[in-house]
This record gives structure tokens, sequence and C-alpha cells, in this order.
């Protein structure tokens, strides 16, 4: 599988994920915002009648805000009507999935430029009626009905990794510091703050304090959401929107003298159903995935300078590395404990913040992992910058690997 | 056996509530599935008959659910496994009659039938 024209990325937008600073906004005005800052990012100068088409991942602006249809919306807020609008919903991949469709809409030559976004406006509804919505894209009569939750789905998986591996926590809760460290480098991440800060921030209301990360993320303040996960385990609930604008590479020259460049992308499907699965262990939708991706760029795993993966759970972290073959099974954990998967090590994993500390407004992550690419290729990403980095990937998963997305993209 | 051949979530859950387990079988490939579903994952084929199943398994995957969704609120925390039963196929389920600290991974588990009768869904408690 080739793409039959070579495809650009040429500006990017992102804003804050957050719970709360959005709290008087809607998905249009989170959208203009991220859309209007990827214009503006283009070197050259930008304007709105060269995007030929929208595509955007959302998962559920119906229920979250009571608004389906919602790619003509924003193409009117923006001002992009009659230019085609389309939504694309695949869960929390949904803006991984709108990324395939905007490459595949360029390669194939029946658009120049395409914008591709995505959006989450999710704090509208109370935590409680957000995990309801979200166990919608788990298989809703064989899981769901059950009482089944996505951090279930999750702690599912981490119980079998434990048996096969061994079980320990310090595994899980080194994804948490670390990704804490990078979101508090990262002035859109929902956490700008250590795992430790906002432990003692949680103490100090209880006459609390703690000596280390540790000693607080195996108390009972952070406490248990789905054995063996607890709340430091999973990403939060964030509003948020990312925007990209992708141009032939061919025309990406009119915009900017250092374009960043799609060089393999991926995607794979599996059951929706966990039990269906014949390893819980591994996520097969991300190792399909991912080798479509590598063939494509033609590249192999360490070539790798950075990756953004999709760390919904500290587990799904452990697995996604493993998955992408930057370890090997049963190592992953043990990588991010040693500190090979830091900014400044071996393999940086979730330079961003991840979505543990960046933020998870679900159809946006996927296009925020591209933001970040972004900036780290153009050598743009400040205090969390990668050496020399040339090689980017990004992953992005639909709820439990029913959908997941690998792209590569380079300089 | 000579009951309906749609292989229906519906018809899943009407055996559930008579009390019994069943799954497909494909007899071209010999594919077991659980839940049932109208066209072989093995094959492809469409030839497919109703097998029951023992209801007898192990504990392959699990977690206790302390934030549960809103309409589960009040029975949290429970227990819920993926069950690899004796036959092949695996199946989510509530697990019953066990405490959150005894669950573990490879626990033999048997089918709690009085609760699907009762409650129609999937459960199974600790191997008696």
């Amino acid at each position: 599988m080739t793409l039959k024209r070579k495809v650009a990325v040429i500006g990017a937008g992102m804003t804050r994920f957050h719970n709360k600073v959005h709290a008087g906004k809607t998905s249009r005005e989170l959208f203009v915002e991220a859309a209007v800052e990827a214009i503006e990012s283009v070197d050259k100068g930008f304007e709105l009648k060269d995007i030929d088409a929208l595509y955007v991942g959302n998962f559920s602006s119906d229920v979250f805000e009571h608004q389906c249809h919602l790619a003509p919306l924003l193409a009117d807020w923006l001002g992009l009507c009659p230019k085609p609008a389309t939504r694309v919903e695949s869960a929390c991949a949904s803006g991984g999935a709108a990324l395939q469709v905007g490459v595949m809409a360029v390669a194939s030559g029946l658009f120049d430029v395409v914008m591709v976004g995505g959006v989450e406006k999710m704090t509208n509804l109370p935590t409680e009626e957000v995990t309801d919505a979200l166990a919608m894209a788990s298989d809703n009569i064989y899981e769901a009905s059950l009482g089944m939750t996505f951090p279930g789905i999750y702690a599912e998986m981490a119980s079998a990794y434990f048996s096969k591996y061994g079980e320990r926590y310090e595994w899980l809760a080194s994804i948490a510091i670390k990704n804490h460290h990078n979101g508090k480098l990262n002035p859109k991440a929902h956490f700008q703050a250590e795992v430790l800060e906002l432990a003692n921030k949680f103490g100090e209301k209880r006459g609390m304090k703690f000596r280390d990360e540790l000693e607080f993320l195996k108390s009972p303040l952070n406490f248990m959401v789905a054995y063996p996960l607890r709340l430091f385990d999973c990403c939060p609930i964030s509003d948020g929107a990312a925007a990209v604008i992708l141009p032939s590479a061919e025309k990406a020259k009119k915009w900017t003298d250092t374009p960043v460049y799609v060089e393999g992308v991926g995607q794979a499907s599996d059951t929706m159903a966990l039990h269906s699965r014949e390893d819980l262990t591994s996520i097969r939708a991300t190792v399909e995935a991912g080798k479509m991706a590598y063939r494509m760029a033609g590249i192999r795993p360490e070539d790798v300078d950075l990756a953004l993966v999709h760390d919904c759970f500290t587990i799904a972290e452990i697995i996604a590395t493993e998955d992408l073959g930057f370890f090997k099974r049963g190592e992953g954990g043990k990588a991010a404990e040693e500190g090979i998967t830091a900014v400044d090590g071996a393999k940086p994993i979730n330079t961003d913040g991840g979505l543990k500390a960046k933020g998870h407004p679900v159809g946006a992550t996927g296009v925020g992992m591209v933001y970040e690419v972004w900036k780290q290729l153009r050598g743009e990403a400040g205090r969390r910058q990668v050496d020399d980095a040339d090689k980017a990937l990004i992953h992005n998963v639909g709820a439990s690997g029913g959908t997941v997305v690998v792209q590569v993209y380079g300089r | 056996m000579t009951e309906q051949h749609t292989f229906t979530v519906k018809d899943f859950f009407g055996f559930l509530r008579q009390g019994r387990l069943l799954g497909v079988k494909c007899p071209d490939c010999g594919e077991l599935m659980l839940p049932p579903r109208p066209i072989c994952k093995g094959c492809g084929g469409g030839n497919l008959e109703w097998v029951e199943l023992k209801g007898r398994g192990k504990v392959e995957a699990f977690t206790v659910i302390h934030v549960a969704p809103s309409r589960f609120k009040p029975e949290a925390p429970y227990l819920l496994v993926i069950v690899k039963l004796d036959e092949g196929p695996r199946i989510t389920a509530r697990l019953t009659g066990c405490s959150p600290e005894k669950v573990s991974v490879g626990l033999p588990v048997e089918g709690d039938v009085e609760s699907w009768t009762r409650e129609g869904l999937p459960t199974f408690r600790p191997l008696s």
C-alpha cells in the first residue's frame, strides 16, 4: 500500500485541553479557536478559501451537547460553507480516523488541501453520565449491559497482563509520573503539575503530606476506579479541539519551507468485545495498524524518534509501546520505570503529557497528537523538545482497540 | 437441535433465562462461538448450529468496578470477569459469591444458573 500523492502538514492549532477553562463554550467555539490557530500558524500566510474540505473527528456531540450533524455546523462557524464537511466517529480514535480520511482525500487527488479537526465538549455532563456515554463505545449488549466501564475493560487487560508478566504497580505509576512531568512542560495540557504537587494539594485539605509519589499513589486518596486501576491511572475528562491543514506535498511549498510530511498511515479493526480476543495483553489492531504504517514509511520501530501513544489508562501506554515494537513483551512498564520513555530518554513517549496529563477530549485527541508532532518536528516544542527529532509516530485507539490508527510523520 | 436458527442476541438471552448457556458451532470448520452470531468467524460460512455449553471455565481477566455507570451505582463495588469456558470461547460475566480479595486469574468458575434465570445476565461463581 502506498499513498498515490505525498501529503504534508503546513499548520496546526489546538485549544488548551481542560475541564474548566472552556466552561462557557460549545464545540463550535472550541473548534473555531483551534482552526484559527492552525490557519495563523502557516508560515507564509494561508487563506480559508484554500481549504477544499473539512473532516472532523467527534465521538458524541449527540450525547454531550444534543447536537448531531456537527461537521457542517463547524464549517458554517468557520466560514467554510459550501465546502464539503463530514464528521467521522470511531470512539476515542475519531480524530485519527478523520486524519485517515483527510490523508486519503488529498493523496487520491480528490482535493488539494483539507482541514482535519477534532473536537469534544464533555464537561456539560456530570462524570457518571460521561462514564455512561463512553461505555457506549464498548459492546453495549455483551459488556456495558453488565455494568462494564472503560476503566473496567482496561483493568481487565491489566489483570491479564499482571498475571502473565508479574504484578508491579510501579510500572503503572511510572507512566502517570512521567506524563504529568511532561504535561508540566506543555502550556496546553490539562494538568500542568507533577503527581507529587497534585498529591500534596489533595493531601492539604485532609492534613496529609506525602514524601513521594508512590506513597500517594498507593494511598486511599488515589481511590480505586476499577481494580487495579486507580484515579491516577485514568486520563481526565477534558474539553478541547485541535485542527491541522493538510495539502499535497507539492502544493505545501507555497505556504511553508518547513512542512511536516505524512510518511505512513495504518488503520485496523478488532472485535468490539474484549472477550472475543485471543490475547488480552496486546491490542491486535495496534500491531496491524503499526505494521502498515511502518511499511509505508519504510522505517522500523527503532527509527521512531518520539511517539504519541494512546494512554487513556496507564496500562494502555505499556501495552502500546510493546505492540508498536518499541519494547519486548512484558517490558513496557520497566522501560518507563527506567526513564527510557522520558523526554530525554532513548525513546520519548508522550512528550506532550499524553492523554493522562494533556487531557482527552475524545474526538480531538488524535488530531492533538499531530499538533505535538508538528511542534516537535519543527523544533518548536520548547522545554519538552526532543533533540533532532526526524520521525514521529501517533497511535490513536478507539475504545478497547476496536479501531486503531497509527501514522508516521517525518520532516 | 430444533431451536430457531436465527442466532440473535434475543435467542441468546432467551436461553439464558431458561438456565442454559448456548453458543453456536460451525460444522464445516469446527469453530465454536459465544455469544452467537449469524456468520462463522472461522470460515465465513452460514451453516451454523446451536451448541449447549457446560458453563464451566476459568477466570482469564477480572476487575472490581468501584466507579460504576449511573444505573449500576447502588451495586458498586462489583466483580466483572472474562471467563474462558472449558469448551474454548470466552464471555464477559459478573462474578458472584466471591469477595474481591479472592478473585484471581485462573480461578475455576461455574455458571450461577439461578442468577441466569432471575436476571438474564451471564453470571458465574467460584466452582464449588
